[in-house]
């Protein structure tokens, strides 16, 4: 039974890997509320507001909260596709922070797939983002590296 | 800038508060323990937005607002941190890049109860004493 859902799961990978393409782009826009950010510190238990808030007493976007999360916007994601081939494992990120986000700010995503690679039976994607303001002073940006699903191909026998 | 100052920090050690890192509720089926063993890992692990969230806190608290403005940060998961284990961030301040920049670079680790290490990494930032308009 875990051999057919790991099966199953591995299609799934594979033929949604192989429609992804070097320099497929996303843009996206989000206001960071404060009831997210105050969700986000409670979530991964950071004090708040603390040390986020600016010169002039404005709420801070916490910057581990920015970026552009790279299997959300280029994985799978479909309800129902097999559990295992949904989002995937992190396993490597690299980010620059120019000028904090402030609470209840737009900012604005835009965000390419800069490489596509088989590894040791995981399939990788890799993701190069920039998060600006409206009028695009750059806040921030990263490059992260993100398998597809979190399910290893393992090679045939022989 | 302050190149006194500046020296004096290489070779700090900084340490993260200690904390038992644990499983937001409504984590994605990775994180799930039960779907994570069937898949082969060794169980369903902590988001990475959890190391990333202490990591800043981290540094924000050693570098001041300049971490707003010129932090850089690069973490690689290399084992994965299980609900319930203990998660320690630490870095160690390994030079000035370029040299009388103001721009110290560390070198990133963060560590389990065990000891072993789940995240490694570097970073870099203007100290808090080469001070930059916000």
């Amino acid at each position: 039974m875990e051999t057919t859902a790991r099966e199953v799961a591995i299609r799934a990978i594979e033929e949604h890997f192989a429609r992804l393409r070097v320099g497929e782009s996303s843009h996206q826009e989000h206001i960071y509320t404060e009831e997210e950010v105050r969700r986000y510190a409670s979530r991964y238990d950071i004090p708040y507001p603390s040390v986020y808030v600016s010169a002039q007493g404005e709420l801070l976007v916490p910057p581990g909260m920015i970026f552009l999360r790279p299997a959300a916007t280029f994985g799978i994601t479909a309800p129902d596709a097999p559990p295992q081939a949904r989002l995937g494992i992190y396993t490597r990120a690299h980010r620059w922070y120019f000028k904090p986000a402030r609470v209840g700010q737009k900012v604005l995503f835009d965000g390419e797939i800069f490489d596509l690679y088989e590894r040791r039976g995981f399939y990788y994607l890799a993701v190069r983002w920039e998060a600006r303001e409206e009028d695009a002073t750059l806040l921030a940006r990263g490059e992260e590296w993100h398998t597809l699903g979190f399910v290893r191909k393992v090679a045939s026998p022989g | 800038m302050a190149s006194g100052g500046i020296s004096q920090r290489v070779g700090q050690e900084i340490v993260g508060e200690a904390k038992i890192a644990r499983m937001p509720p409504d984590a994605a089926a990775v994180h799930d323990d039960r779907l994570a063993r069937s898949a082969g890992l060794r169980g369903g692990f902590i988001v990475n937005e959890y190391h990333f969230a202490q990591i800043t806190q981290m540094f924000l608290e050693y570098f001041g607002p300049n971490w707003f403005t010129h932090g850089e940060i690069e973490v690689r998961y290399i084992a994965p941190l299980l609900d319930g284990d203990t998660f320690i961030p630490k870095a160690r301040v390994i030079g000035e890049e370029p040299p009388g920049s103001g721009r110290l670079v560390l070198e990133l680790w963060c560590e389990n109860q065990h000891g072993e290490r789940v995240a490694i990494g570097r970073a870099s930032c203007l100290a808090p004493e080469a001070s930059s308009p916000q």
